[in-house]
């Protein structure tokens, strides 16, 4: 009687093992399923991300705005400078839309996925916010010194199509003699 | 693309702060050491050493700069682009040049 009795114990306890290594094989199957699909968005984001970076930079290698088009503006050589660099920084922006946003958002999509799971995030390191946006306090800076500049210039700058749109930053301040 | 030689530059504490910033943010130092490693600067990037009171940085500097930056990813390459323009802005004479030239390089003008 002890013996079939045991048999049945060892017998259960052979099946409850199985069921434990399977649950545990399938729990494993779904974590690498749900990183690899985290990873995919991520790479392709960057993909798009690094695409249109470089086709913006290509739009603008050889657009150098005239001196014509804001000859009629009354500014001095450094706000004209200040409006350069702001106004070429906000068309770069433009031109890449919400692609580098995305970038940033399937970046950390991926970091926080892969810290559910106590995984590495190997490929999304580099691209903290910390990284990304360590120094976005120069950037208000240059918005800060653009908007001290008279309203009425601004607007004027900001009418002319050509700043509009990615153009060569180093080539216009050469043409318009700010450097 | 012109590249220049510039003699005798010192950092202030806004370039300093910069460069510690693209250190921070990119393996350029790591890819600079590779192509060049006993260039001036490789050795500002790197950060080792005592921090000279000026640096002499030749076109081969720069020429190495480039290489380096053409081989960060896409995305940091332009973190530290803007960095750079943003330190332009606020420089004048040598101080910028190094800035327009860790951008492009080489001096575009």
């Amino acid at each position: 009687m002890a013996v079939v009795f045991n048999k049945y114990i060892i017998g259960f306890f052979l099946i409850f093992s199985s069921f434990i290594v399977i649950a545990e094989g399938t729990e494993i199957e779904f974590e690498k399923k749900m990183m690899s699909m985290a990873l995919k968005e991520f790479l392709n984001a960057k993909k798009a991300a690094e695409n249109i970076i470089d086709s913006c930079e290509k739009m603008e290698e050889n657009i150098v705005i005239p001196r014509s088009s804001v000859l009629s503006i009354d500014l001095s050589l450094r706000d004209l400078e200040i409006s350069l660099y702001y106004l070429n920084r906000k068309a770069r922006d433009d031109c890449e839309g919400s692609y580098l946003a995305q970038f940033y958002v399937s970046a950390s999509r991926y970091r926080t996925t892969a810290k559910h799971y106590d995984r590495e995030a190997g490929e999304a390191l580099p691209y903290t916010e910390e990284k990304l946006y360590g120094s976005a306090w120069r950037e208000f800076r240059i918005k800060l010194d653009y908007y001290g500049i008279e309203a009425s210039k601004r607007k004027a700058l900001e009418n002319i199509v050509e700043l509009k749109k990615p153009f060569n930053l180093h080539k216009t301040l050469g043409e318009l003699g700010v450097h | 693309m012109k590249c220049v030689s510039i003699n005798e530059l010192k950092f202030d504490k806004e370039s300093l702060a910069a460069i510690k910033d693209i250190r921070r943010r990119s393996n350029l130092s790591i890819l600079l050491s590779r192509i060049m490693p006993t260039g001036t600067i490789t050795n500002i990037f790197l950060g080792n050493g005592l921090l000279k009171s000026s640096y002499n940085i030749s076109q081969a500097d720069f020429e190495a700069l480039a290489q380096a930056m053409q081989s960060l990813p896409v995305i940091l390459r332009r973190v530290i682009s803007n960095i750079a323009r943003e330190q332009q802005l606020y420089h004048s004479g040598n101080e910028r040049e190094f800035w327009v030239g860790v951008e492009n390089g080489c001096g575009v003008q």
